[in-house]
């Protein structure tokens, strides 16, 4: 009976790491492909210098 | 202006669904001018006495964190978005190609410089480094481009302004 109890702790024990192991951390993610940042300003930039061109070419 | 944005859009339209349909499929561009870059930077700072060492897109300095070439970092789109607007605004045809090919040249020159910078970076302030990272692009490519593209409309301004100055001498 003693026996029967002991290997029955010790099979409840060696499961509990089962139920409480935790799952893998996740596997890391695509790095990030477009790493020059900033690149609206310069389209914002561009666009401001082409209309100040055409504008004030037209004024003349 | 209305054809200026229409050529403009149309050139980036054109150059999206040509990336996203050839060239990022293909790879070779892009792997071509991320390790070409690596290999530059790594020369570059070799010519500075710095020990070095480059696999593939990866520069490392002995001793310290690694600077990967990802494909946005190769400058591929900024030679795009330089190129489109050269394209698109008015100006000489001859000195257009001479704009085009001497601009992407900057820019890539102007990259390798950049990724010297980054690696050398993980030597000097690695804990500014993301900051420092944001705001490269600000410091290295963006007042070039600018000035050149600002060169492009005083050019197509005294092409466009120099029949009329004729004709009224």
């Amino acid at each position: 009976m003693n026996n029967k109890l002991t290997t029955l702790i010790i099979i409840a024990l060696s499961m509990l790491t089962f139920v409480v192991a935790q799952d893998p951390p996740p596997l890391p993610g695509a790095p990030n492909q477009g790493p020059i940042p900033g690149m609206g300003w310069l389209v914002i930039s561009g666009l401001i210098l082409a209309a100040k061109k055409y504008f004030g070419s037209h004024k003349k | 202006m209305i054809g200026f944005l229409v050529k403009a859009g149309l050139f980036y339209i054109v150059w999206q669904v040509v990336y996203d349909l050839v060239i990022y499929p293909d790879g070779r561009l892009d792997q071509f001018l991320a390790v070409s870059v690596a290999i530059l930077a790594k020369n570059g700072l070799a010519l500075f006495g710095w020990q070095i060492n480059v696999w593939d897109r990866l520069l490392v300095i002995d001793g310290y964190r690694g600077v990967e070439v990802l494909n946005g970092c190769n400058a591929l789109t900024l030679m795009a978005l330089y190129s489109g607007f050269i394209i698109s605004f008015q100006g000489p045809n001859k000195k257009r190609i001479i704009y085009l090919l001497s601009g992407i040249g900057i820019i890539f020159i102007l990259n390798v410089i950049r990724i010297m910078a980054f690696s050398l970076a993980t030597v000097y302030f690695q804990p500014h480094w993301d900051t420092f990272h944001e705001f490269s692009s600000f410091i290295f490519f963006y007042p070039v481009i600018l000035g050149i593209w600002y060169q492009w409309t005083l050019l197509s301004e005294e092409n466009t302004q120099s029949p009329s100055e004729l004709s009224i001498a």
